[in-house]
């Protein structure tokens, strides 16, 4: 063990690690200042991420033990992370967002959670999806009510945010009317039905609010079409690349007159209880069609990135050990990331526990010391520009625990 | 083991807030060591390939204590202990008595109803007739007032059971629930699939709704009479205006569709 590892167990704020990179004058700051209105995209991780695979502690003295032939070793090394700072780095398959961190445009955040406190993927997800401490599924999502908070609101007269997938997830649905697309490809429809339909829900408002959505829907996707011929970057396996898929649509509906300003995309995938792998394997494929997907979306979005901020999210960590089965069980601190051309990023935002038996959580789980809600609230303080009172009341209810984080958005 | 053991009280037993600890959940996995699958090679040998085996070698030996009652050491019987006490819990009947009334009431499950059907079950020892028979008497089941938005699979099958059809190719049905965003056997969650209207409404599905109910109709519309078979499928949930909008439609199959995708029979 050399003076090195023994200096990264205390515990320390690591902000401020990249403010070199941040602080250099690029075009896109320029851009940031006259582009127009923020772009938002929530990418949910469904089934819980290995936050200790996805940003290894490679210097934390207990990971290697503990996380064994999952681990990810030393930047430099044989099939090593990509480095952050002195204590992190990142999975070898996430290229673009390292790149995305070097350039200044990236926050890497570990040892976060939502305030959910037990494991089960669907209560966890509630949470994440709520914005509220308990898992309420019937509860309306964190970022429906921050769109009802936007000017104009509940009564705007377009809708403003997207789920990409056939229905919306938890945390869009709410009173502000958004819409959905998959990326199957909608048959064509003839017009007189659709009339007809409309006349025969006039009394019906539940379905009349539904076909109206759809047919916003199919209006904004004449030019979303030509997303399913686009070509895909060589995927990992023979498997359509959806991820990818969905990224590309995003970022065209987005860029579509009127299009979107927020928009949730989710991914499967992510409970590796079995085989979870190393630099190479599951996850490791798992994390570069991420990768892949998140540079698609940059691309895609093109003009738009300088404004744009991608928040990815979990519902929880997993274990600090490898189980038996060679995979990682569900767990409770994690990691989440902000990339996007609106992010002061080129930092890490870890106040790191570390992993020794005494600082793990029901000596199991990374022990969370950075609520999720106050990466949330920043975002939307910051980014969308939601009144803090607002955010405090009818956005995040009972989380005066967790203070929106300072400077995550570039002023 | 310990992710099985979760999803069996979480999911299909006690549910989330059955009154278990992170402890029982280790304990509990513990308890079903040994429990596995046959045909397996070297070590995992014996055993019929694809049927329960009991690995006596991988159980972990020793009495058991979970939701405070010890288990003694019974080898495969310790599991099967633990699964007939968890099927009696009082948290049981709740969960599955909550689940079969959103499933066949409403997305917000009325308490008095889930009240009846899990003393059903409680007073029954877990008897399924007995329960499902308090479920058809509690009144809530029969509001007319239907508020369930009918699933992907829901749709299908009640459309080619209104249609009275065979579909042609199993194809036909196996796209629809393809199109629709629930093929079968995939629910992507050892939960099963969603149960509430909002997981199945959103803008795109809507709209593939209505795509696959067009198709539908145009296909099996020879020698129907719309008009007639939504009155006989629908009784007297019918509302005038679908009647007349089928009466005032272009072509049979514009009508059929119409029924098809009526407020009250996408409804059930």
């Amino acid at each position: 063990m050399s003076p090195h590892h023994a200096r990264t167990t205390r515990r320390r704020f690591l902000i401020g690690a990249g403010a070199l990179a941040a602080s250099v004058a690029s075009p896109t700051v320029i851009f940031a200042r006259s582009g127009g209105a923020a772009r938002l995209v929530v990418v949910i991780l469904r089934g819980a991420l290995d936050g200790l695979a996805a940003v290894p502690p490679y210097a934390d003295p207990n990971y290697a033990g503990l996380h064994r032939e999952l681990a990810i070793a030393a930047p430099g090394r044989a099939d090593g992370a990509l480095a952050l700072d002195e204590t992190f780095g990142l999975h070898p398959s996430l290229v673009f967002l390292h790149a995305r961190y070097l350039a200044g445009e990236a926050v890497v955040f570990n040892a976060v959670a939502s305030p959910y406190r037990d494991r089960s993927h669907f209560d966890g997800q509630f949470v994440l999806e709520n914005g509220l401490a308990k898992p309420l599924a019937t509860a309306d999502g964190w970022l429906n009510r921050a769109l009802a908070a936007l000017p104009g609101g509940a009564v705007h007269p377009r809708e403003r945010g997207l789920a990409i997938g056939q229905n919306v997830p938890l945390i869009l649905r709410g009173d502000v009317p958004v819409f959905s697309k998959s990326p199957q490809a909608t048959p064509g429809i003839d017009e007189e039905l659709l009339a007809r339909l409309g006349d025969l829900y006039s009394k019906d408002e539940w379905f009349a609010a539904r076909l109206a959505a759809a047919l916003q829907t199919d209006r904004l996707s004449g030019e979303g079409g030509s997303v399913m011929d686009a070509p895909v970057m060589s995927p990992v396996s023979a498997a359509p690349d959806r991820l990818s898929i969905a990224a590309r649509m995003a970022a065209t509906l987005m860029r579509s007159d009127g299009g979107p300003e927020v928009a949730v995309i989710e991914a499967i995938g992510w409970d590796t209880h079995a085989n979870q792998g190393g630099a190479k394997g599951a996850l490791a494929q798992r994390l570069a069609g991420l990768d892949r997907a998140l540079r698609l979306l940059g691309d895609d979005l093109g003009p738009l990135w300088p404004q744009t901020a991608v928040l990815i999210v979990t519902e929880f960590g997993r274990t600090a050990a490898m189980n038996g089965t060679r995979g990682t069980d569900h767990g409770t601190g994690g990691c989440a990331f902000l990339a996007g051309g609106a992010v002061r990023g080129g930092r890490v935002i870890a106040d790191w526990p570390g992993l020794s038996h005494t600082a793990l959580l029901d000596n199991r789980d990374l022990r969370p010391t950075l609520d999720l809600r106050s990466v949330f609230k920043a975002v939307l303080d910051e980014h969308l520009r939601v009144d803090a009172k607002t955010l405090a009341t009818r956005i995040f209810p009972d989380s005066s625990g967790a203070p929106p984080l300072k400077g995550l958005i570039r002023a | 083991m310990k992710n099985l053991a979760r999803e069996i009280l979480e999911l299909h037993t006690l549910g989330v807030n059955g009154g278990y600890t992170q402890t029982d959940v280790t304990a509990f996995a513990q308890i079903i060591t040994g429990w596995s699958i046959g045909g397996g090679k070297g070590r995992l040998a014996g055993g019929i390939p694809g049927c329960f085996y009991f690995r006596d070698n991988l159980h972990e030996p020793g009495a058991k204590t979970f939701l405070g009652k010890t288990y003694r050491e019974t080898g495969q019987r310790q599991g099967e202990a633990v699964l007939t006490d968890l099927a009696v819990h009082p948290a049981t009947a709740r969960f599955i008595a909550t689940k079969l009334v959103r499933h066949f009431v409403a997305d917000d499950p009325p308490s008095a109803a889930v009240e009846r059907v899990a003393l059903a079950f409680l007073k029954s020892g877990g008897d399924l007739p007995q329960v499902y028979a308090a479920l058809i008497e509690a009144p809530e089941a029969w509001n007319p007032d239907r508020r369930k938005f009918k699933t992907p699979e829901d749709f299908v099958f009640s459309t080619f059971r209104a249609l009275d059809a065979l579909p042609q190719k199993p194809q036909e049905m196996v796209s629809g629930f393809e199109l629709l965003g629930q093929r079968q056997y995939t629910p992507g969650s050892p939960a099963g699939w969603p149960d509430i209207s909002k997981s199945w409404d959103g803008s795109d599905a809507f709209l593939h709704r209505v795509a696959w109910a067009s198709r539908v109709a145009s296909r099996y519309e020879q020698g129907l009479d719309p008009v007639n078979l939504a009155a006989s499928s629908l009784g007297g949930y019918a509302r005038a205006e679908t009647m007349t909008a089928l009466r005032r439609a272009s072509s049979a199959s514009q009508a059929l569709a119409l029924f098809l995708m009526s407020p009250e029979f996408q409804r059930r």
